[in-house]
């Protein structure tokens, strides 16, 4: 990138410039200053953490947190695939189903549009509870124990499908769609052929969030899933660390619970745990990061 | 009249997989909502259970109204909400705007980045954090920064007037990196005309952001803000429960709804009584909406949620 | 990413076959049953055996889910499904879900939903057993343990009866320990430098001047540790009637029969003005009331004295769980309560296909040591091995297995040993168990249906005051009061009298 001289049209001054960047490195500061201690905590030795609390460099390194939380291999491995598979699928998934549902909701000539919307969006505050929603797929659509129980509850969101519908209302005009419509296109190919090409930004927002939805997901597995082969990374952090918040509650009160406490991990195995279910999906972030940064999609927007 | 349907058809192809979803997921176990008003007891099987249990009418309801803390909690949990549906507003769409207008594309992909690491720690993990700084005796913040200063240590777990500003500070810590990937797609999506034509006439940057930009957010911000509206009686649980460690002492300020159903009922499964607290908030949350939406309507048509 | 019609056609396609299939035909995974219960009874005059001959049962898949973080359960399955091919003929398939909160809110909508799972481990802590035998979802087991009648040798029928709701047993217990009390555990190192004579320590007064001596001498010790319950609270060992945090209990030396309110008890409020005193003394943490792990904290060897549930050879075990080297002080006296019934139990939810090979299995867990073992520590060889002289089993690290504890199920007392437990355990357990003076309420379980939203709000009183109270770190008076307060208004009363009447009932009912 070759050093401009002068500044574009329209951009801030150098100054401002300075001045955002300063506002920005403060706030990264925070944000990120946790997040290191977490790493800088699952590298230290527990004992230097029972005895001096914690610190930004630790006290004396140690893998060992790593090694426990690893030893537990195969198993870690294979909940990871799941995970994989599952935030994939369902992403890919979950993104035709919930944009397909929003195209109608924004297209003006779709007469029953609110009765839609309503629909999906009654969902978002309605629930019938957590007992009735379990017998649907224990009796019903008998998915329990499959992959599909992990995809299929978080295809279509009340939440997402609004947010797309905003998107394809403000990426592509109606005007544009109407005269599509003029030149003989059908509904399904105005979607792909104009509507589409447009929406990459959209696209790339619900994309990301509905991955992330999946990555970081562990409650579908608590309450479905008794299989051990299906459960995935985040259920499998879970359970280790809710069962240390629940033993150390209060609200357990049986004899041999120190020496259960004392079998479970540490603290530095914790923070081991939760860099672990980080895990991949920061890559994910930045693949689909490209698309929400103007300057670098100048081209592709107009497609 | 037919071929007015003829061209409506396309469309319900395409809204079906979402309905069928819809269906199973959401709309099939709603008629389980009469759990709430039932003393559940298990007969041969499901439906035979729920045809056979007592009905008690609102029973199931009083364990959350004859608590002392029935309305500190309700507040509560309405005062954080309205203070976080604002700020979740107001501060990812500052930084949106300023993060697109940063003249190095780097640092703006790296800021945003980092920004959005927070949300990916667990709320447990992050209780963790905020007692290493705010425990009396070690704490980060008595010891490495109050002490220094001079300044009188605070029993930070003991203070509730501290934690509403706390917990505000711990959700926006989370989720602006999350929100300000929404706003800022939407503004990627603006048509550059708009701001070439503005330089045109002269305006200056404050003015166009004030006369394009926030114009072409408000859809995507009022949309935000009606469906955060219908969850105003839901609480984030993690945050509420996790962060202040459970502690008594900060109940008048960090207790929710949630957090209150969820330790009245830990230790028994009375499924009527869970089922009865989800439908009170979910009732609410529904008129709470309904309400707002109607006024959005009455506004703008084409902004209101349905 | 170029996007081209191909692609998203081939994705629409995806998408509607995903409809089709969801319609139709989901993976189902549900054990099958081919048995009926009929048709394999052995003879009911034949008194202690429980495996009938050979070929005479079908094969069953049983599911047994359980507390605990195991690993490699399909190495454990296979052993056990190899054992019992003979005899019971079944295939296992047995998972542990972790403690608590990953644990019970996942058995209970099973529970509710009325799952074909067989057998679940139930408790007051975990799938709460109370609540759910009310709510009818376990079955009824009286005539299978008049029928297979090891569960009851093992246990005694007080012990197994204990559990029992209106003469109905809907679980059994686990057979450890019967009795519990509680002591001190204090640092071996202070001890002896202090020349502490453990005889003489009879209650907390007597600990204070080495109290004292600590703050003097060992900067950075901390004399007293108390985190939540566990501290001097215990020492009053108050004889609850429902969860630690409900109301509603008697004096744990049978003095009557009357239901009080534990924590206004004239006792509880001289407690907590005591623990006043010593925070302001410093004999407690700063931290004290956000503290909540007790293991921790011991291991970090900066405390000199904690209250604890005592057991023979207390003192040997937390010295290898902490690394910190204690000796242990028996102080209130030994009973028998119904929490060591209730603390570990076998249930058959409803739903299960076959209730009666389900019980025969968790009978072998009480007969068959070999079993026990077996699901316990493992696949002899691959899990473990025998240390030289035969008394003990060493876990073998590579196979990545750890137990959970044998505690869990069946009879505690046929577990092997593992190293630094004592020889003679099992007597040492028997000496405990028979110097323990049962209490007046064992045997009785306390029905919350109709008071449900009483104790759901009086938990919530307690959670919201107990941390300052019993570490001392708020001023009593006030927050007694707003206590008190808090507790009418939460309906204690009503609570204290429907607890009195159902047992007041249930004691007139054993005469």
């Amino acid at each position: 990138m070759s050093k401009r001289k002068f500044r574009l049209a329209n951009e801030i001054s150098t100054g401002s410039n300075v001045v955002l960047n300063i506002i920005f490195v403060l706030i990264s500061i925070v944000c990120l200053f946790p997040i290191l201690l977490v790493i800088a905590i699952s590298f230290t030795e527990e004992k230097q953490i029972l005895l001096h609390g914690y610190n930004i460099i630790p006290r004396e390194f140690s893998i060992k947190a790593y090694d426990f939380v690893l030893s537990a291999g195969d198993a870690i491995m294979r909940s990871y695939g799941i995970s994989i598979l599952v935030t994939i699928l369902g992403t890919i998934l979950s993104m035709s189903v919930i944009t397909l549902y929003a195209y109608p909701l924004a297209r003006s000539s779709f007469r029953y549009k609110n009765f839609f919307s309503f629909f999906v969006f009654f969902t978002m505050i309605f629930g019938g509870g957590l007992v009735p929603w379990f017998m649907v797929y224990s009796q019903l659509v008998r998915i329990r124990d499959t992959i599909w129980i992990m995809i299929v509850p978080y295809l279509i969101n009340g939440f997402y499908v609004m947010i797309m519908r905003t998107f394809i209302k403000g990426s592509v005009p109606e005007a544009l769609m109407e005269s599509a419509k003029i030149d003989g296109a059908g509904e399904f190919r105005t979607f792909f052929s104009i509507v589409l090409p447009l929406l990459k930004p959209g696209l790339a927002t619900i994309g990301l969030l509905s991955c992330l939805g999946y990555w970081n997901d562990w409650y579908l597995p608590l309450v479905f899933v008794t299989k051990r082969e299906l459960f995935n990374i985040q259920y499998t952090m879970y359970q280790t660390l809710s069962s240390i918040q629940f033993l150390t509650s209060g609200s357990a009160n049986f004899a041999e619970l120190g020496k259960v406490l004392s079998d479970l991990p540490g603290e530095s195995a914790r923070m081991a745990i939760a860099v672990i279910s980080i895990g991949p999906i920061i890559f994910a972030y930045g693949f689909f990061q490209k698309y929400f940064i103007k300057g670098l999609t100048i081209g592709a927007v107009k497609g | 009249m037919k071929r007015g349907l003829k061209t409506q058809i396309p469309f319900f192809f395409m809204l079906l997989p979402g309905v069928i979803v819809l269906l199973i997921n959401n709309y099939l176990p709603m008629f389980g909502v009469v759990i709430a008003f039932q003393q559940y007891r298990f007969k041969d099987n499901f439906i035979t259970s729920l045809l056979t249990s007592k009905f008690i009418g609102f029973k199931n309801f009083e364990f959350f109204f004859k608590t002392p803390n029935a309305f500190t909690v309700t507040r509560n949990t309405i005062l954080y909400n309205l203070a976080f549906i604002f700020l979740d507003i107001v501060i990812p769409v500052a930084m949106a705007i300023m993060l697109n207008e940063l003249r190095n594309k780097m640092g703006a992909k790296l800021y945003q980045s980092i920004i959005f690491l927070p949300y990916f720690l667990s709320w447990i993990v992050v209780s963790y954090l905020a007692y290493s700084f705010f425990s009396f005796e070690n704490g980060f913040i008595n010891k490495g920064i109050l002490g220094p200063l001079g300044l009188e240590p605070a029993n930070w777990y003991f203070e509730p007037k501290y934690w509403p500003f706390i917990l505000t500070f711990f959700h926006l810590w989370k989720y602006t990196g999350y929100n300000i990937v929404v706003y800022l797609a939407s503004i990627v999506g603006i048509d550059g005309e708009y701001y070439e034509a503005a330089v045109i006439d002269g305006a200056s940057k404050w003015q166009s952001i004030r006369h394009i930009t926030i114009p072409l957010l408000k859809p995507v911000m009022i949309i935000l803000t009606l469906l955060a509206v219908g969850r105003i009686f839901n609480a984030d649980f993690g945050l509420f429960f996790n962060v202040p460690k459970n502690m008594g002492t900060l109940y008048p300020a960090t207790d929710v709804i949630d957090t209150y159903v969820f330790r009245a009922l830990r230790n028994s499964n009375n499924v009527g009584m869970s089922a009865a607290a989800g439908l009170y908030q979910a009732v609410l949350g529904c008129i709470t909406v309904f309400s707002a939406n109607l006024i959005v309507r009455k506004i703008d048509p084409e902004k209101a949620l349905f | 990413m170029k996007l081209n019609r191909k692609l998203l056609t081939r994705v629409f396609a995806v998408v509607l076959c995903l409809v089709f299939v969801l319609a139709g035909c989901g993976k189902e995974t549900q054990p099958t049953s081919s048995e009926t219960p009929s048709s394999t009874t052995p003879s009911s005059t034949e008194p202690s055996q429980s495996a009938t001959p050979a070929a005479a049962l079908d094969p069953v898949t049983l599911t047994f889910y359980c507390v605990g973080d195991s690993q490699d359960m399909s190495g454990i399955e296979k052993g056990v499904n190899e054992y019992l091919k003979d005899t019971l003929n079944i295939t296992l398939e047995y998972e542990c879900f972790g403690w608590g909160d990953t644990y019970t809110p996942k058995i209970n909508p099973m529970l509710a939903a009325g799952d074909p799972i067989d057998i679940v481990f139930t408790s007051n802590w975990a799938a709460n057993f109370r609540s759910n035998a009310t709510a009818g979802y376990f079955t009824v087991l009286n005539d299978y343990i008049k029928k297979y009648p090891g569960v009851e040798q093992v246990l005694g029928s007080d012990f197994l009866n204990a559990t029992q709701i209106d003469g109905k047993n809907y679980a059994v217990p686990t057979n450890k320990e019967k009795a519990h009390n509680w002591g001190f555990l204090l640092k071996k190192d202070l001890v002896a430098k202090y020349n502490i004579d453990l005889n003489s320590i009879k209650s907390l007064q007597d600990l204070e001047p080495y109290f004292d001596r600590v703050l003097a001498e060992e900067p950075g010790m901390t004399p007293l540790l108390s985190v939540q319950m566990d501290g001097p609270w215990h020492l009053l060992d108050w004889n609850t009637f429902s969860d630690d945090d409900v109301p509603g209990a008697l004096y744990p030396d049978n003095r009557d029969t009357k239901v009080i309110n534990q924590f206004l008890a004239p006792e509880s409020v001289a407690l907590y003005k005591q623990q006043r005193e010593y925070y302001k003394k410093g004999y407690l943490h700063p931290d004290a009331a956000t503290q909540d792990n007790f293991s921790a904290e011991m291991s970090t060897g900066k405390y000199f004295a904690f209250v604890a549930p005592m057991k023979p050879g207390k003192a040997v075990e937390m010295t290898q769980q902490t690394g910190v080297e204690w000796e242990e002080i028996f102080i209130t006296p030994i009973v028998m309560s119904n929490r060591e019934a209730d603390g570990a139990m076998l249930a058959i939810p409803v739903g299960s296909k076959n209730p009666e090979r389900a019980f025969m299995f968790i009978e072998k867990l009480y007969t068959d040591a070999k079993l026990k073992n077996l699901m316990n520590f493992g696949v002899e060889g691959v899990h473990y091995k025998w240390s030289d002289d035969k008394n003990y089993i060493i876990p073998i690290e590579e196979s990545g297995y750890k137990t959970s504890g044998g505690w869990r199920f069946g009879d505690n007392f046929k577990d092997y040993l593992t190293v630094g437990e004592a020889l003679d355990k099992a007597q040492q357990w028997e000496k405990y168990n028979a110097s323990a003076t049962p209490l007046l309420n064992l045997g009785f379980v306390f029905d919350a249906t109709n008071v449900a939203s009483e104790v759901a709000a009086c938990k919530d009183v307690v959670q919201t005051y107990y941390k300052q109270l019993f570490t001392g770190s708020v001023d009593v008076d006030p927050t007694l009061a707003r206590m008190e307060a808090d507790f009418k208004a939460a309906g204690v009363d009503t609570l204290l009298q429907e607890i009195q009447t159902q047992f007041d009932a249930w004691l007139a009912s054993k005469k």
